[in-house]
């Protein structure tokens, strides 16, 4: 309990570093940190195979993605003049955001838990290959679809 | 006998038409306009040819209740669905053979279209909240691409702000299905059917779990607190894909969905919407209606009008669904095609004003009616429609909902239907002399009719208009009544 | 075993809601467009650790899990495409400032 719990705040510590850095190249490095933490989050709750996913393609494929595309905007982003005391005053709203949602929390998560019968567990791997292979079809799709976004967006150079 | 329809067929068939695509393409530019082409023909004649099978048993079950193994459902909304989004990527396809690009892209264009197809089939397959969502995003995506195919700045601000403003909404999406998953075990309609019969203390919950849902599912629709995306992205996508955006992809991104809930909402609140989910939902789909009409008044750009017609069209859709009595409902499906129809027709055409003049600029335009007599003549009676003029379809669909909203006990909403659709003449009128009507200004005197093959698509569609205004009253006994009785 | 989980789902919940909150807060301030596509994914956390929260307090993880593990495929795909725009829009404006868009008014 005490370890999840902290797991949880190291996940929101890193999330609040992401938003308030002021280099994007700390914020993406927190952001995959914060994809790390929420994968030891997983871990403990026994989600061990969203966790790898998360773990692979968030924390790998996402922040890779993530600071090769600051590395190609880098030169211009600090010409954008931002006002830092407004990432700065994040936490202060976030606590005023946070006392106000734990009066409500409760109630709120008590009146949608109804006496649902103990399910019966079924492994991932059986829930995504017969019961929800409508989404692995979506899944396909959607490589398709980004494949074809990507190929739209930048190979028009060559060809036209 | 209960038929079920090939869905799998539906999704897979244009997905893999759209790998085959850039291949394709690299043979020959041409084949790839071929290739999507027939796959949505064959689609579309596939669907049309259920539809006897799918009205003729009218014990048909609108609202599956198993929870069996099976992943699509099966009704006739769904069907309803799936021609419609083959009718308008048809149209796209087909009007974009003759779309100005270079050839090295049509392949990708006409793949995109594909995948976007396909994924609007999923939306209209799926049987469960989650795999809804999954499709919905597909579908997004394609669209994300298409709206910024061209390499010009304000296509890329258009997919920009569609992208960071849909993308929040996904996450209310999801946190929907998470609460739905917690409270019901499960994820599909059937799951949230059972729970809301056999929930005593659920009002409450249930009022959380779909209002965090329909707050995801409003934003993908463009309803109006929330429609700041859709007038920049309809305006700025090329044109054909301002067709499809406010053809289908708006109506299977969010309308679709927020109409599954409405009738989800019947299971426990049969007679009228009593509830704080149908109340939001004819609340925020009235606002639609006034605000899209009077900002249509005030727009400078054809398309930008017609985007805001259509925020205004949707509003009664989803009016009429959130009112949840059975009429209305077969009156909000009656006009989510309806609305198809007749905004393809009209995107259609200010694409061949733009590819003839090249502007969509309303204060430039004018007099077009004498150099371009077939546009005008489609876009009369696209107009004519939306406006709800008899004896052509779009009046059949809003009396319906009108109606069907006065037997509710709903008269303050059924006299703003009517206000509204006043308006909508208003603005129509504004824009037909504007554009087609008066005299022909010097810098256009050149101006020639589109090409055959562009008017074509628009010509069918205003046929589709003439015929279903004309043959209402079979289409009324044979199919929206078995379409409202099947939601009883 | 359900009232166990109860406090977890509390906890996980919490976290959650406070993770949209930073994520909104953050699109809603920036003018920067990788700052806005780092919301987008402090959204997707959130979203990712409210189903899996779900799923353990109801007792079906397979099916959370199930979702979970679709939902960051399409997580990924949606964040590639979204860098993608942003690249693009670089290369045609030469900045990432979401204030020089505004070609596109009524």
């Amino acid at each position: 309990m005490n370890l999840h719990l902290f797991l949880l705040c190291l996940l929101l510590a890193f999330g609040l570093l992401s938003v308030m850095a002021r280099s994007l190249l700390l914020a993406g490095i927190s952001l995959a940190a914060a994809s790390v933490s929420l994968t030891l989050v997983l871990f403990e709750m026994n989600a061990p195979w969203a966790g790898v996913f998360e773990l692979s393609v968030c924390a790998g494929l996402i922040t890779v993605l993530f600071v090769s595309t600051v590395s190609v905007v880098r030169r211009e982003e600090q010409f954008i003049a931002e006002n830092r005391l407004r990432f700065y005053s994040l936490p202060f709203f976030l606590a005023v955001f946070g006392m106000a949602f734990w009066l409500f929390a409760e109630p709120l998560t008590r009146a949608l838990v109804p006496a649902v019968p103990p399910q019966v567990q079924i492994n991932v791997g059986t829930t995504l290959w017969q019961l929800r292979w409508g989404d692995l079809l979506g899944q396909l799709c959607v490589f398709v679809a980004g494949a074809l976004a990507i190929n739209a967006f930048f190979r028009n150079k060559n060809n036209a | 006998m209960v038929t079920s329809l090939p869905y799998f067929a539906f999704i897979a068939v244009p997905a893999l038409a759209a790998l085959a695509c850039p291949f394709a393409a690299r043979i020959k530019p041409r084949y790839a306009d071929i290739l999507a082409n027939t796959a949505l023909a064959v689609g579309l004649l596939t669907a049309l040819s259920f539809i006897p099978e799918i009205a003729k048993p009218l014990t048909l079950q609108a609202w599956n209740m198993g929870t069996g193994l099976s992943v699509f459902n099966n009704d006739v909304f769904s069907l309803l669905m799936l021609i419609t989004v083959y009718m308008v990527a048809l149209c796209t396809a087909f009007y974009s053979i003759f779309h100005e690009m270079p050839d090295g892209r049509r392949g990708v264009w006409n793949a995109l279209i594909l995948v976007c197809a396909a994924a609007m089939c999923g939306v209209a397959a799926a049987r469960d909240f989650f795999t809804l969502y999954v499709f919905v995003e597909v579908t997004a995506v394609a669209s994300y691409a298409l709206i910024a195919f061209e390499d010009r700045r304000e296509s890329t601000e258009g997919a920009l702000k569609y992208f960071f403003l849909t993308a929040p909404a996904s996450t209310f999406i999801v946190l929907g299905v998470a609460l739905l998953m917690l409270y019901t075990g499960g994820t599909s309609f059937g799951h949230l059917a059972q729970a809301m019969s056999s929930s005593g203390a659920g009002d409450s919950a249930v009022a959380i779990i779909l209002g965090v849902m329909a707050c995801g599912f409003m934003v993908k629709a463009g309803l109006v607190p929330f429609h700041g995306w859709t007038p920049d992205a309809y305006q700025s996508a090329p044109a054909p894909v301002s067709a499809l955006l406010s053809g289908v992809v708006t109506k299977a991104a969010g309308v679709y969905a927020l109409i599954r809930i409405a009738l989800a909402l019947r299971v426990i609140y049969p007679a009228h919407a009593a509830n704080a989910v149908g109340q939001a939902l004819m609340f925020f789909g009235a606002l639609s209606i006034v605000i899209g009409a009077l900002g249509a008044v005030y727009q400078r750009d054809f398309k930008r009008m017609l985007a805001f017609s259509s925020i205004s069209q949707v509003g009664y859709i989803v009016l009429a669904a959130g009112a949840g009595t059975p009429l209305a409902l077969a009156g909000a499906l009656f006009h989510l095609f309806n609305h198809a129809t007749f905004k393809t027709a009209l995107f259609l055409n200010s694409a061949a004003v733009e590819k003839q003049t090249g502007t969509t600029d309303m204060r430039k335009l004018g007099g077009l009616e004498a150099r371009m007599p077939w546009t005008a003549l489609t876009s009369n009676i696209a107009i004519l429609s939306t406006a709800g003029i008899p004896p052509l379809s779009g009046f059949w669909s809003k009396l319906i909902i009108i109606v069907a909203l006065w037997k509710a006990g709903l008269q303050s909403y059924a006299a703003i239907a009517i206000f509204a659709s006043v308006l909508t003449l208003a603005y129509f009128i504004l824009m037909q002399s504007r554009v087609f009507f008066g005299k022909t200004p010097e810098h256009l005197a050149k101006v020639s009719e589109a090409r055959a093959g562009m008017l074509l698509p628009p010509i069918l569609l205003a046929a589709v208009m003439i015929a279903i205004g004309f043959y209402f009253p079979l289409l009324f006994s044979n199919l929206v009544e078995p379409a409202a009785k099947a939601f009883l | 075993m359900l009232e166990n989980m109860l406090p977890n789902l509390y906890l996980n919940w919490f976290f959650a809601a406070l993770l949209v909150f930073s994520g909104i807060y953050c699109m809603l301030v920036s003018r920067n467009l990788l700052r806005l596509i780092i919301g987008v994914e402090l959204l997707s956390k959130a979203a990712i650790l409210a189903l899996v929260a779900c799923g353990q307090a109801m007792g079906n993880l397979g099916l959370a899990q199930s979702i979970a593990i679709t939902m960051i495929v399409l997580e990924v795909v949606v964040v590639a495409v979204g860098l993608g725009l942003v690249v693009r829009a670089y290369r045609q404006t030469g900045s990432v400032d979401m204030w020089k868009f505004d070609r596109l008014k009524g």
